[in-house]
C-alpha cells in the first residue's frame, strides 16, 4: 500500500511538471498542448481514484486484478512529450504550402458550394447531414468575407482574391493533426506498449492519403477524428475497474462525439457501432461481477443506453432543424449543376414545399394526381394521319402523359384577361378559380388545344393536341378554365403543389384526363392523354408540381412570402431524409474515379484531387503501397494468431483460465479487425460508387491493428535481446520507408510545379501500375 | 408425428393442385420460364441470369407430359389453350408442396416438440404467397424445395451418430441438395452460407470435446470437405454439362457470349470458325468488345445531340447482331487503297474503319465523350482529309501469328487513335434515350490493355479470301472456360437488372409486413401476397420472444456473479435458444443481404426467409407457450397450451380460407367485389 500511495503522489507531481513543461512549447501546438494537459489531468485523477479504491477495498477479497497502472512517473512525462511530438510531426507535414493551390480542390467543391448556399440561405441537397457545412460556414464567416456569389462549378476553378479558403484549410489541418496523438492514446488505453502505440501514430502522420485529405476542407476527416475520439472514450470506459463517477464522464464524452460525428457524415456510424459494442461488452462483464449491486447496474444500464442515444438524436435533429429553417430560399436553377453529379433538378424543386402561387407567365409542370404518376407532356411529333385501326386524326402535335421528369413537361401559363388588362398588380396576375388560361408548351411554343376529334386509343374520348395550323378549317381552341377542386374558404388562388385542379376546356366543357393506355410506336409508349366530358372522375385532377415564377428576379420575394412554419420544417426534413435514404437506390451511376474496395486494400487505386489547368502540377491521393499491404497483412496475422490461441484454449493445450495476454489479444482483435471490417465491408455493397478516401477510417484501424501486432510480437521476443533489436530495426525501417515515400511523392501531395514531376509520374506508373491523367501538350 | 407430417404434405399438395389448369393464360414470369423450357426442348441457346437446373426440370417435365416447345410465351395474358402446360405447373406444385412437410420435419428433428412442428406446418401451409408461387411455372418452388431439403438433411445428420450410415447419407444428401439449390438460383448461396457457418460451429464443438482424438477430428474435417465441397461442385458442374449438351444450337442468347464461345454453338455463323484465316485491307468485318458480355462496335445514321461535342454520327456498342455493326477496313496509304490484291493486315499497321451502311469513317476528336467526360468522343464523319483523326493503329495483345497477321476471333487487339494517343474502348455505360439499349464508346487516354479497350474481329465477309476451318488451329473452348464465361456473363447482367423508374419498387422493409403483392393475372384476379395474418403473427410473437430472450440472458450472465446459483436450470432454456438462434440466423442470412442490393427486387425474394421465419416462430411460440403455461398449475397449464395452439392454427387456417380467392382467382371487376371488404391496406390491390 505504501508503494502505491507513493506512486500516486509521484504521478500527480509529474503531471504538474509536464504541464509546466509543455507550456513553454511552441504556440503552434496550442491545441495539442491543451489536449495533452487534460489527458494528464484525467489520468492522474483516475489513478488517484483507483488507488483510493484499492486501499478501501483491500479488506474484502477483491476478485478483479488491478489493472496495469500507467502510474510510473517517467511514463506520464513521456506520454505528453510523445503526443506533442506526434502532433507537431503531423502538423508540419500537413500545413506546408497550405495556401496552394489557390483553386478548388476536389470535395472543396461540394463543401464550398454548401457554404455559399448557407450564405445565400438557399436550400441545397446533399447525401450527408448538415453539421459539417454549418461548422465550416461558421468558420468561414469568422475568417473573413465569404464571396457568396462565387460559383463552385468545377474542381480546379480559381478562387477570387478575397476568398478565405486558406483559413478553412488551416483550421482543418490543425484539428485533423490531432488524429495522430489520438491513435497513440487509443493504443495506450487498450494496453499496448509505447513502441507499438507510437508506430501507427507515426504511420498515420506520414501517410500521404491522410495528408492529402487533411489539407482540404471537406468534413470527412473531421468526422473520422470525432468518431475515433468516441472510440477512445469507450475504451476508457472499458478500462474503468470499479463503479465510480468516471463512467459518466466517459459516456458523456462518447455521446458528444457520436453526436457530432454522425451529424457530419453518416459514414461515422461504423466506428460508432464499434464504440457501442465496447461499452455494451463492458456492461455485460459487469453483470457477472458481484461487486456491482443491482441498483448500480440499473443506473449504469440507463446511463449507457439513454445518454449515447438521446444526445446524438437531439444534436442530429437540432442541426437539421437549423438547416431547414435557415435555408428558406429556393435554389437558383443555374446552380443545380454545381451540386455534384448526384443531385438532379427534381430534388431541389421538391424541397420547396411551401405552396407557391401560379401566376400569369409562370412556368409549371402539371402532374397527374390520382392513379399513374405522370406529367403533361408534349414533343415535336404529330399524331399519325391515320391510326393503325384506320381512323383519322387531326395530325396535330402529340400531347401525352409522361412518367419521367423531362424538359418537355414544362408549360407556360397564360391568363386570359377579361376586358382591359389592368396593371401588373399581384392580384391581377394571380390565377384564381374560374380563370381562363392557355398553356404554352415551352419547348415547341405551341398551345394546348382540344377539339371534337377522337383520341388516339380511346375513340369515345376527345383528342388533346398542341395546335398546328394545317389550314383545314380547324380553329384553335386554347381556352381552359381552372377549376380548383379543393379550394379553401379564404383564398381561391391557384397554388403550386397544393391545389388540386381540373382543366376544363372552354369550347367543349371536357376535362383534361388520361387513360392508362400506352400509345404504340408513334407515341413512344407514352400514356394517352384525352379530354373527358365526364368531368367528375378523379382522373381529371391535376396538380402544378413545379412552379417557377415568370422571371427569376421575383423568386426571392415569392419564397419570402410563404411563411415557413414548424410543420414545413418537419416536412422538409422528412423529404430530405426520404431523398437521402430512398433515392440512394436511384443513383448508381459511376463516378469518374470510383474504385473497387478490393483495390483499396492492396493500394491499387488512386484518386485525383486537383490538376493544374495548363501544366502537369497535380494533387493525387496515392496509397503508400508497402505500408498499406503490411498493415492489411497484419490484420490477417493477428486474426490467425487469435484463432490458433482460441483453438489451443479450447483443446486444453493452454490452461483454461484466460491469461492476461489472451484476453488482451482477444480485445485487440475485436477492436482492430472489427473496426476494420465494419468500416470496409459495407462499401462492397453500396450502390453509390465509393472513392478511395472512403477507405481512410478502415485504414486507421489497419494501422491500429498493426500496432497491436507489434505489441504482441514485442512481448514474445522479449526474452532474446538480439531478436528484440532486430525487430525494432525492422520497425524503424517501416517508419522510415513511410516517411521517405511521402517525401518522394511530395510533389504529388502538395501539388507543386516541378520539372521532375513527369519523371516521378512515369516512375510511379511503372512501379505500381497506377494510372494518371496528364494534360496533353 | 410422422402421420401428421404426411397428412400436412397431402393437404398442401391438394391445395396446390386444385384447379391448377386455371387460368389457362400465361401468368407473370411464366412468360420467361415457359419460354426457357421451350428453348431447352428446341435445344437453342438462350441467355438468362439464373443457373439452369430449375429450367431443365421444367423442360424435362414439359417434354414428358407432351409439351413440344411450340408456344412462344410472348407476353403475360397469352392464352395457351391447345398446348400442354399443365404438366409443368404440376411439377412446380409437387416441389412446392413438399416444402411444407420437409420444413415441419426439420423442426421436429431439431426441437422434438410436437407443438413447434404443428405450428410451423400451419404457418407455412397457410401462406398464400407460397401457394401461389408453386402453382405456376416459376423457379421458386424448386428453389424452396432444395433449400428446405438441405436444411433437413443437415439437421438430421447432426442428430445421427458420427460416421454411421445415416450420418453419411444425410451429409451427402445435404451436399447434393445444396448444389441443386444454387443450381436453381444464386439465392441458394445464402443457404450454403448457413450450412457453412453451422459446420464451422460443429467443428468448433468437436475441437472442444477432449474425448475425441485429433485423428478423428481430421476425419471429421475430411468427411465434410468431401460431402459438402466435392460432391456439390461435382453435381453443380454436371448440371452445366447437361445445360451445354441440351443447348447445343444457336439461339437468341448467342451474342451475349464471346466469339470464342460461339465457335462451339451449332448453326452459329462462327460454328467451327469457318472463315478466312487472316484479315486483309478491304475486308468487311464486325468488331466485338473483349469485355465480359461486350457488344459490337455499331453506328447508325443518327447524330449525337447538339450538346455533346462534335456533331458527329453516333458510334455505340450494341449487343445484338445487326447490319449496322459492319465495318470495312481501309488502308491509309494510297497504293493500298487502289490495289485489287488482298494485302493482309499486320500488328502495328494503321487502318481506317468505314461504316458499311452510311459510308462514313470512324473518327475520334478531342471532345469529351457524352457520359465519361474525361475520355474522348468517338463518332463517324464523312471527311477523309489527311488530318489523321480517323487513323487507328492496331496493337495485338494476344493471339497474333508469327508474321504479325491478324486472325478473326482469336486475335485480341487494341485500336489506338494515332492523333490523340487514346484507345478505343467501351466500359458498358448505357446511353440515354437518344440511343436506347446501346452503350457508350469512348477513346480512353489510358492506353494500357484492359478488357474494356480490347477488341476482336468476329466475322469477316470477304469473297477474295479463302475460307478454312479455324478451330483446328486454335484450342477449342473447354468445358470449364465455357462454364466460367457463362457465370461471368450472368453476374455482369445480374448487376444490370436495375429497376426502371416508373415501376413500383419493392423494398425489403415491405416484405415482413406483406405490404404489397405481385399481380399474377388480371382476369381472373390472382395476387401473390403473403398471408397478412401469419406475417403479423410472426412479427407480434417476435416481441415477447426477444424480451424473454434478453431477460433470460441477463439473468444467466448475472448468475455467474454468484458462485452458488444452480446453472443446470439454464441448460434446457439455452438449448431452445440455440435452436432458435440457428433458425434466426437462417432467416437473417436470407433476408438481410437484400437490403443493400441495387438490382430490382420483388416480393417473392422474401419467400426463403419467410419459410425460416415460420420455423423460427414455430419453435419460439412453443417456448413462449410453455413458459407462459408454467406460471399456472399443471392442470391449467396444459389447457392453456392446447388453447394457444388451437387458436394460432385456427386463425392461420381461417385467414387462408378467407384469402383463398386471391390464390385461385376471382373476378375483381364485379360490382360486389368479395375481397374489397378485407382490404386493410390499399396497396394490396384487391
Amino acid at each position: 500500500m505504501v508503494k502505491k500511495s507513493n506512486s500516486k503522489t509521484r504521478s500527480n507531481s509529474s503531471g504538474r511538471r509536464s504541464r509546466s513543461r509543455t507550456r513553454k512549447t511552441n504556440k503552434y501546438l496550442l491545441i495539442g498542448r491543451e489536449k495533452s494537459v487534460s489527458q494528464t489531468r484525467l489520468i492522474s485523477k483516475q489513478d488517484a481514484k483507483l488507488n483510493g479504491h484499492h486501499s478501501s477495498a483491500s479488506t474484502h477479497k477483491e476478485a478483479t486484478t488491478p489493472v496495469e497502472k500507467p502510474s510510473a512517473p517517467e511514463f506520464v512525462i513521456k506520454m505528453d512529450l510523445i503526443s506533442v511530438v506526434l502532433y507537431a510531426t503531423a502538423l508540419v507535414l500537413r500545413i506546408r504550402n497550405i495556401q496552394y493551390p489557390k483553386a478548388i480542390v476536389f470535395d472543396e467543391q461540394i463543401m464550398g458550394s454548401h457554404i455559399s448556399s448557407y450564405n445565400r440561405r438557399e436550400m441545397y441537397f446533399s447525401f450527408d447531414p448538415p453539421l459539417a457545412a454549418q461548422f465550416y460556414y461558421f468558420i468561414a464567416n469568422l475568417c473573413g468575407d465569404w464571396n457568396k456569389d462565387f460559383e463552385f462549378t468545377e474542381v480546379g476553378k480559381l478562387y477570387p482574391a478575397d476568398m478565405p479558403y486558406v483559413c478553412l484549410r488551416v483550421v482543418t489541418v490543425i484539428l485533423d493533426s490531432l488524429l495522430t496523438p489520438l491513435v497513440y492514446h487509443i493504443l495506450k488505453t487498450s494496453k499496448a506498449n509505447s513502441v507499438s502505440a507510437i508506430l501507427p501514430a507515426l504511420l498515420i502522420a506520414t501517410d500521404p492519403t491522410f495528408i492529402v485529405q487533411s489539407r482540404i476542407y471537406s468534413g470527412d476527416s473531421l468526422s473520422i477524428l470525432l468518431s475515433l475520439v468516441g472510440l477512445y472514450s469507450a475504451l476508457n470506459f472499458y478500462r474503468l475497474n470499479s463503479p465510480n463517477c468516471g463512467a459518466t464522464r466517459w459516456v458523456l464524452a462518447l455521446s458528444i462525439t457520436i453526436a457530432l460525428s454522425l451529424s457530419m457524415k453518416y459514414s461515422a456510424v461504423f466506428t460508432t457501432l464499434l464504440s457501442f459494442s465496447v461499452i455494451l461488452s463492458k456492461f455485460w462483464q459487469n453483470l457477472a461481477d458481484a461487486s456491482y449491486t443491482k441498483l448500480m447496474l440499473w443506473r449504469q444500464a440507463a446511463l449507457i443506453i439513454l445518454l449515447p442515444t438521446l444526445l446524438p438524436l437531439l444534436v442530429y435533429a437540432g442541426c437539421w432543424t437549423v438547416h431547414v429553417s435557415t435555408l428558406h430560399n429556393a435554389a437558383a436553377i443555374s446552380s443545380k449543376s454545381t451540386l455534384g453529379t448526384l443531385s438532379s433538378a427534381v430534388e431541389l424543386t421538391e424541397l420547396n414545399v411551401a405552396p407557391r402561387p401560379v401566376t400569369n407567365g409562370s412556368l409549371i409542370t402539371l402532374k397527374h394526381l390520382h392513379g399513374r404518376s405522370c406529367w403533361l407532356h408534349s414533343y415535336d411529333l404529330m399524331y399519325p394521319k391515320r391510326y393503325p385501326d384506320g381512323r383519322g386524326s387531326s395530325h396535330q402535335q402529340q400531347v401525352t402523359c409522361y412518367p419521367f421528369v423531362d424538359q418537355n413537361n414544362r408549360w407556360i401559363v397564360l391568363k386570359h384577361f377579361t376586358g382591359v388588362s389592368g396593371e401588373d398588380t399581384a392580384d391581377n396576375l394571380a390565377i384564381k378559380h374560374g380563370d381562363i388560361v392557355s398553356l404554352l408548351h415551352e419547348q415547341t411554343g405551341r398551345l394546348l388545344n382540344s377539339h371534337l376529334v377522337a383520341a388516339p386509343m380511346t375513340s369515345t374520348k376527345q383528342e388533346v393536341s398542341c395546335y398546328v395550323n394545317h389550314n383545314v378549317s380547324m380553329d384553335i381552341q386554347p381556352g381552359w378554365m381552372i377549376d380548383i377542386d379543393d379550394r379553401s374558404e379564404d383564398t381561391d388562388d391557384w397554388l403550386g403543389r397544393v391545389s388540386e385542379i381540373k382543366l376544363i376546356h372552354v369550347n367543349t366543357s371536357a376535362a383534361l384526363s388520361t387513360t392508362s393506355k400506352q400509345l404504340p410506336g408513334y407515341g413512344a409508349d407514352q400514356y394517352e392523354l384525352i379530354a373527358d366530358s365526364f368531368i367528375f372522375h378523379e382522373n381529371t385532377l391535376w396538380v402544378a408540381d413545379e412552379v417557377l415564377p415568370p422571371s427569376r428576379a421575383h423568386s426571392s420575394q415569392i419564397s419570402g412570402l410563404s411563411n415557413i412554419t414548424l410543420l414545413y420544417c418537419l416536412e422538409k426534413i422528412y423529404i430530405l431524409h426520404k431523398r437521402i435514404f430512398v433515392s440512394v437506390y436511384d443513383y448508381s451511376e459511376d463516378h469518374e474515379y470510383s474504385s473497387s474496395p478490393l483495390h483499396w486494400v492492396t493500394g491499387h487505386s488512386t484518386l485525383l484531387y486537383w490538376m493544374h489547368p495548363v501544366d502537369n502540377a497535380q494533387i493525387y491521393m496515392l496509397p503508400n503501397v508497402l505500408v498499406w499491404n503490411i498493415s492489411a497483412f497484419s490484420l490477417l496475422i493477428l486474426l490467425a494468431v487469435q484463432i490458433v490461441s482460441n483453438i489451443r484454449v479450447r483443446r486444453g493445450i493452454t490452461p483454461c483460465h484466460l491469461s492476461d495476454t489472451t484476453t488482451a489479444l482477444e480485445k485487440h482483435v475485436a477492436i482492430g479487425v472489427g473496426g476494420y471490417s465494419l468500416n470496409l465491408f459495407p462499401y462492397f455493397f453500396t450502390s453509390q460508387s465509393p472513392l478511395l478516401y472512403n477507405y481512410l477510417p478502415a485504414l486507421v484501424f489497419a494501422y491500429i491493428t498493426f500496432g497491436y501486432l507489434v505489441n504482441h510480437v514485442t512481448q514474445s521476443v522479449q526474452s532474446s535481446r538480439w531478436a528484440r533489436i532486430l525487430f525494432y530495426m525492422i520497425l524503424l525501417q517501416v517508419v522510415c520507408t513511410s516517411f521517405i515515400f511521402t517525401l518522394w511523392i511530395s510533389p504529388l501531395i502538395y501539388g507543386s510545379t516541378d520539372t521532375s514531376q513527369l519523371v516521378l509520374i512515369n516512375r510511379l506508373q511503372h512501379l505500381f501500375g497506377w494510372r494518371f491523367s496528364l494534360n496533353q501538350n | 408425428m410422422e402421420t401428421f407430417i404426411a397428412l400436412i404434405g397431402a393437404i398442401s399438395l391438394g391445395l396446390r393442385l386444385y384447379q391448377i389448369e386455371h387460368p389457362n393464360h400465361v401468368c407473370w414470369d411464366e412468360v420467361h420460364f415457359g419460354k426457357y423450357a421451350s428453348y431447352y426442348i428446341n435445344r437453342t441457346l438462350f441467355f438468362d441470369v439464373h443457373p439452369p437446373l430449375g429450367k431443365i426440370i421444367f423442360a424435362l417435365s414439359g417434354y414428358m407430359t407432351g409439351y413440344e416447345g411450340d408456344f412462344n410465351y410472348n407476353k403475360p395474358g397469352d392464352v395457351m389453350r391447345s398446348i400442354q402446360y399443365v404438366g409443368m405447373r404440376q411439377v412446380s406444385a409437387l416441389f412446392g408442396s413438399a416444402v411444407v412437410p420437409i420444413s415441419a420435419a426439420t423442426v421436429w428433428e431439431l426441437s422434438s416438440s410436437p407443438i413447434a412442428t404443428i405450428l410451423t406446418a400451419f404457418f407455412i401451409l397457410s401462406d398464400t404467397a407460397l401457394t401461389v408461387m408453386s402453382r405456376f411455372i416459376l423457379l421458386d418452388s424448386i428453389l424452396l424445395f432444395y433449400m428446405s431439403l438441405s436444411c433437413y438433411c443437415y439437421v438430421k445428420h447432426t442428430k445421427s451418430r458420427p460416421f454411421s450410415s445415416s450420418w453419411w447419407l444425410h451429409l451427402c444428401g445435404c451436399g447434393v441438395s445444396l448444389a441443386c439449390t444454387v443450381g436453381v438460383k444464386f439465392v441458394g448461396l445464402f443457404v450454403v452460407a448457413l450450412i457453412g457457418l453451422s459446420v464451422i460451429g460443429d467443428l468448433w464443438k468437436i475441437v472442444g470435446n477432449k474425448s475425441i482424438p485429433l485423428e478423428q477430428f481430421v476425419q471429421h474435417i475430411l468427411a465434410r470437405i468431401y460431402t459438402l465441397i466435392f460432391i456439390p461442385v461435382f453435381v453443380y458442374c454436371s448440371i452445366y454439362v447437361l445445360h451445354f449438351i441440351a443447348l447445343s444450337s444457336s439461339g437468341p442468347g448467342d451474342s451475349f457470349y464471346s466469339s470464342v464461345f460461339q465457335t462451339s454453338i451449332i448453326n452459329n455463323p462462327l460454328y467451327h470458325a469457318k472463315m478466312p484465316e487472316y484479315v486483309a485491307y478491304g475486308s468487311e468485318i464486325t468488331l466485338k468488345n473483349y469485355r465480359t458480355a461486350g457488344g459490337y462496335l455499331h453506328s447508325h445514321p443518327q447524330h449525337y445531340p447538339k450538346e455533346f461535342g462534335a456533331h458527329m454520327q453516333q458510334v455505340t456498342s450494341y449487343s445484338q447482331r445487326h447490319e449496322g455493326n459492319h465495318w470495312i477496313l481501309g488502308a491509309v496509304s494510297k497504293e493500298l487503297q487502289n490495289t485489287n490484291e488482298h494485302v493482309y493486315i499486320k500488328d502495328g499497321d494503321s487502318i481506317l474503319l468505314q461504316h458499311k451502311q452510311t459510308k462514313e469513317w470512324l473518327y475520334s476528336v478531342d471532345e469529351p465523350a457524352p457520359l465519361t467526360h474525361r475520355q474522348g468522343q468517338v463518332g463517324c464523319y464523312t471527311d477523309t482529309s489527311d488530318n489523321k483523326n480517323n487513323m487507328f493503329k492496331i496493337k495485338v495483345v494476344h493471339g497474333h501469328q508469327d508474321d504479325g497477321r491478324i486472325s478473326p476471333i482469336y486475335s485480341v487487339f487494341q485500336m489506338i487513335h494515332i492523333n490523340q494517343n487514346c484507345s478505343l474502348s467501351c466500359k458498358g455505360r448505357e446511353l440515354p434515350n437518344w440511343a436506347p439499349g446501346q452503350q457508350e464508346v469512348t477513346c480512353n487516354s489510358d492506353v494500357s490493355s484492359q478488357p474494356a479497350s480490347l477488341w476482336n474481329i468476329e466475322e469477316i465477309f470477304d469473297a477474295r479470301l479463302p475460307i478454312i476451318r479455324l478451330d483446328w488451329k486454335h484450342s477449342r473452348p473447354t468445358f470449364f472456360s465455357r462454364l466460367i464465361e457463362a457465370h461471368l456473363v450472368m453476374f455482369a447482367n445480374n448487376q444490370n437488372l436495375k429497376p426502371k423508374l416508373e415501376e413500383f419498387r419493392s423494398r425489403p422493409w415491405m416484405w415482413p409486413l406483406a405490404y404489397k403483392g405481385q399481380l399474377f393475372s388480371v382476369e381472373p384476379h390472382i395476387l401473390m401476397l403473403g398471408n397478412p395474418v401469419t406475417h403479423v403473427l410472426i412479427l407480434l410473437l417476435f416481441v415477447p420472444t426477444s424480451y424473454l430472450f434478453l431477460r433470460d440472458m441477463i439473468i444467466y450472465q448475472r448468475s455467474k456473479a454468484y458462485k452458488d446459483t444452480d446453472k443446470s436450470l439454464f441448460t434446457n432454456i439455452l438449448k431452445v435458444y440455440r435452436q432458435m438462434g440457428w433458425l434466426g440466423l437462417a432467416w437473417l442470412l436470407h433476408y438481410l443481404p437484400f437490403w443493400p442490393m441495387t438490382r430490382v427486387l420483388y416480393p417473392h425474394h422474401y419467400l426463403p426467409a419467410y419459410v425460416f421465419s415460420c420455423m423460427f416462430t414455430g419453435v419460439s411460440a412453443d417456448h413462449l407457450l410453455k413458459r407462459f403455461a408454467s406460471l399456472f398449475k399443471p392442470s391449467t397449464a396444459s389447457v392453456i397450451q392446447y388453447f394457444g395452439v388451437v387458436l394460432l392454427c385456427a386463425s392461420t387456417a381461417a385467414s387462408f380460407y378467407i384469402l383463398s380467392p386471391i390464390v385461385y382467382g376471382y373476378d375483381s371487376d364485379a360490382e360486389d367485389n368479395p375481397m374489397l371488404k378485407y382490404q386493410v391496406n390499399t396497396h394490396w390491390d384487391f
